[in-house]
């Protein structure tokens, strides 16, 4: 140890004395340790994995006309309603086109603004009408057939992070009664599952629905609700998905580019929450890039700044050679000693040109209607879902009314990723943000929203044409469309790659350049509607809103130990770029 | 069995001897980012909390010394963010900081301790200069703590060395005259 660090040592000696009320907070610790411990409460706090886990579900319970007429009679979504031409010419209007997303996908959103945190799935609405399809005939078949257009039901690959599957449940009583056309075509055309049952209880159709959901579902049919039906026709659908890249902790703002005048900012708290009903602290994922397009090198030419930063240096050196210019100087004449100095300069600076920086990989659009922020999950089974969020500058519940697909396929048409050349050249272009985490679940008033864009029939005990299952009378009484929703990040928290300083930060000697900064701000802090698609089709699998998020205090603690410890260079291959 | 591994078992014990062991570290590296000791107080109640909450997750116990000085800047960062936040504890910041300098300018130091020495220092040397004299951490571990390299942090550590000699012997002076 040399004279000046024993020196610094025996003052430390000195300094060993922390405040009252710093030493009070750690003596309340160690009794309230004791407290906890006893009710065993402590440290069994699941992490968490996160990602997006969403599940959705719809059933259709049929219900036989004479044998069960009166089982839904009082709720009003089984009522029967009066078909119209106006009706049915509606039903042209969300006619699908494609599997991409389209006015119709939209349409539950709009029928239910008046509701706050939403989440349904699309997709499952669709392939259960295709479903539907199959065993319907006449009007009936038209409404429907008008409406899912030319929609083409995909088949998925099923695996623990995705779970796409459908089931006829049919009392075993009833076997004969169901036409096996109907029955082929669903086990042919959409993997069905076809189970018989006694019907006795509704553990059955629950388990079913439980192990095709990821366990996210459970006990969505009472004993009650099954107890006089006589077949049901469900679709099922789960994903638990990682991001395909997560969240890097971006809480230091410290320097990022040697020798230019840069901070990166980034937020670790929701700025300016604007949602309704949270007041404290919105819990999200800070998110943060800088995309360093100003070529200072090449404006200013590399022999003017070996001419501006030699000279100061030189006049450094000069100044106290035997002080901190010992630590450039290492024995080397001046000259020397400022040549070398301004290689490294003029190398970092260069290296620094069309650098990339991010905490995570994601996709921004911003003006000055919407701000819209996308990130791709990882892919399972050939399937890479996207989640997208669109935040209007006006109230989210008039951009809903207005909304089309035009409106949010343009969107997601101009969302960039983040690559040097996607944004402007000249200006080193800063992103960032914060994006709010959320979890709740969501039943859909889904014969009513139905009911408005065409389809009726089928809920009509008078008119219902379900002669492709069955010959007996039947309609459809009732339909749960379950979903719920889990989203947040890899443990944002736990990740803790704090980045202080870039190389060279650490300089004795330094000359900073300033440099033209572009911000764009990306705080989704006030009500967005998100939709999840897949990337490749543009199928929407999921689509909701977003007036509530979670509160801090609503968020476990979410320290994943595993990650704390991370080397300096993993942390910048994490987080940088490559340039192309 | 290790300290660690007697409270994944929960002793009380060996938690309250852990809590003594790292009070100082915790409180110092604290100090070393935050200037009002009432958010100095909020980051050690954060950072217990989550040690508390998080140790049984902790797999190798070499990293635990790390580990907690990580979570503690962490929580520090924390407060700092939402301070910056808070337009009337800016100002405050902003006139600690002020007054630092001026005290540096004037040479009028009113406690001779290490610690008012450390506060005239630049920002990025506090605190390498906190984990490496109070919290005997050595470069490597500094380095991957603050996730800076190794260069970076010894070129700190000297020159926060250099500075805390010049302004710690010219007290002494001070004091002898």
């Amino acid at each position: 140890m040399n004279k000046k660090d024993m020196f610094i040592k025996e003052k430390l000696q000195e300094d060993k004395e922390i405040s009252k009320d710093a030493n009070q907070i750690f003596e309340n610790f160690k009794e309230e340790f004791k407290i906890e411990h006893k009710e065993k409460k402590v440290i069994e706090i699941d992490f968490g994995k996160f990602l997006a886990v969403a599940a959705s579900f719809v059933i259709i319970l049929f219900v036989g006309i004479g044998v069960y007429t009166n089982k839904f009679k009082g709720n009003s979504s089984s009522e029967p309603i009066k078909t119209q031409e106006t009706e049915t010419k509606q039903s042209f209007k969300y006619a699908l086109k494609s599997n991409s997303l389209e006015d119709f996908d939209l349409r539950f959103l709009q029928l239910e603004n008046d509701r706050k945190n939403k989440i349904y799935s699309p997709l499952s609405i669709k392939y259960t009408l295709a479903m539907l399809n199959e065993g319907t005939e006449g009007k009936s078949k038209e409404e429907i057939l008008g409406l899912i257009g030319e929609y083409k039901s995909n088949k998925y690959v099923n695996s623990k992070n995705m779970s796409f599957a459908n089931a006829l449940f049919v009392r075993d009583t009833y076997k004969q009664s169901i036409k096996s056309s109907f029955i082929d075509n669903l086990r042919d055309k959409y993997n069905a599952d076809v189970v018989y049952d006694s019907f006795e209880s509704a553990k059955q159709i629950n388990t079913w629905v439980s192990d095709k959901t990821l366990e996210l579902i459970k006990n969505i049919i009472s004993d009650s609700d099954i107890g006089e039906l006589n077949y049901a026709l469900v679709n099922a659908l789960a994903i638990d998905m990682e991001w395909e890249n997560k969240f890097l902790n971006p809480i230091n703002p410290e320097a990022l580019y040697a020798h230019e005048s840069y901070y990166w900012q980034a937020p670790t708290q929701l700025l300016s929450n604007e949602f309704e009903g949270v007041e404290n602290d919105v819990s999200g994922m800070g998110i943060i890039a800088s995309v360093n397009n100003y070529d200072i090198v090449g404006s200013l030419g590399e022999e003017n700044i070996r001419k501006t930063v030699g000279d100061k240096f030189r006049e450094y050196l000069s100044e106290d050679p035997d002080g901190t210019a010992s630590y450039y100087l290492e024995g080397k004449d001046i000259e020397t000693a400022v040549n070398d100095y301004l290689d490294e300069y003029i190398e970092q600076i260069n290296n620094n040109y069309k650098k990339v920086y991010k905490n995570t990989d994601f996709l921004v659009y911003t003006d000055e209607n919407v701000k819209a922020f996308a990130k791709d999950l990882k892919e399972y089974n050939g399937t890479t879902l996207q989640y997208v969020a669109i935040m209007p500058e006006e109230d989210l519940d008039s951009y809903i009314n207005n909304i089309t697909a035009e409106d949010v396929n343009k969107i997601i048409s101009n969302l960039k990723e983040i690559k040097s050349e996607n944004f402007k050249e000249g200006v080193v272009t800063q992103i960032s943000g914060y994006i709010p985490k959320f979890e709740f679940d969501y039943e859909l008033n889904l014969i009513e929203d139905l009911k408005d864009i065409g389809v009726t029939e089928v809920f009509d005990e008078s008119k219902a044409n379900l002669k492709g299952i069955t010959d007996d009378e039947a309609y459809i009484g009732k339909i749960v469309h379950k979903a719920n929703i889990e989203f947040t990040q890899d443990g944002i928290k736990a990740s803790a790659a704090t980045l202080a300083g870039g190389m060279g930060a650490g300089s004795m000697f330094d000359y900073i350049y300033d440099v033209p900064v572009e911000k764009i701000e990306l705080n989704f802090n006030k009500p967005y509607m998100f939709i999840i698609r897949d990337k490749e089709t543009g199928e929407v699998w999921f689509a909701g809103t977003v007036y509530e998020p979670l509160s801090l205090e609503e968020e476990p603690e979410n320290q994943n130990t595993n990650d704390t410890i991370r080397s300096y260079s993993d942390f910048v291959k994490d987080i940088q770029v490559p340039v192309s | 069995m290790s300290i660690i591994a007697q409270i994944k078992k929960g002793d009380q014990e060996a938690f309250e001897r852990l809590i003594e062991e790292y009070k100082l570290p915790i409180y110092k590296t604290a100090k070393a980012i935050l200037k009002d000791e009432d958010d100095v107080c909020d980051a050690i109640q954060d950072t217990c909390l989550s040690i508390y909450k998080n140790i049984n997750k902790l797999k190798n116990e070499k990293h635990f010394k790390t580990w907690v000085i990580r979570i503690t800047i962490n929580k520090c960062y924390d407060i700092v963010a939402k301070q910056k936040l808070n337009s009337k504890k800016e100002e405050k910041v902003q006139l600690n900081e002020t007054r630092y300098e001026n005290n540096f300018a004037n040479n009028i130091i009113v406690k001779t301790d290490l610690e008012n020495a450390i506060n005239l220092l630049e920002e990025d040397l506090k605190l390498v200069t906190v984990l490496y004299y109070y919290n005997d951490m050595s470069i490597s571990d500094i380095s991957m703590v603050l996730n800076i390299p190794k260069g970076t942090v010894k070129s700190r550590v000297f020159r926060a060395r250099e500075k805390l000699y010049h302004i710690l012997n010219k007290e002494e002076v001070c004091i002898n005259e």
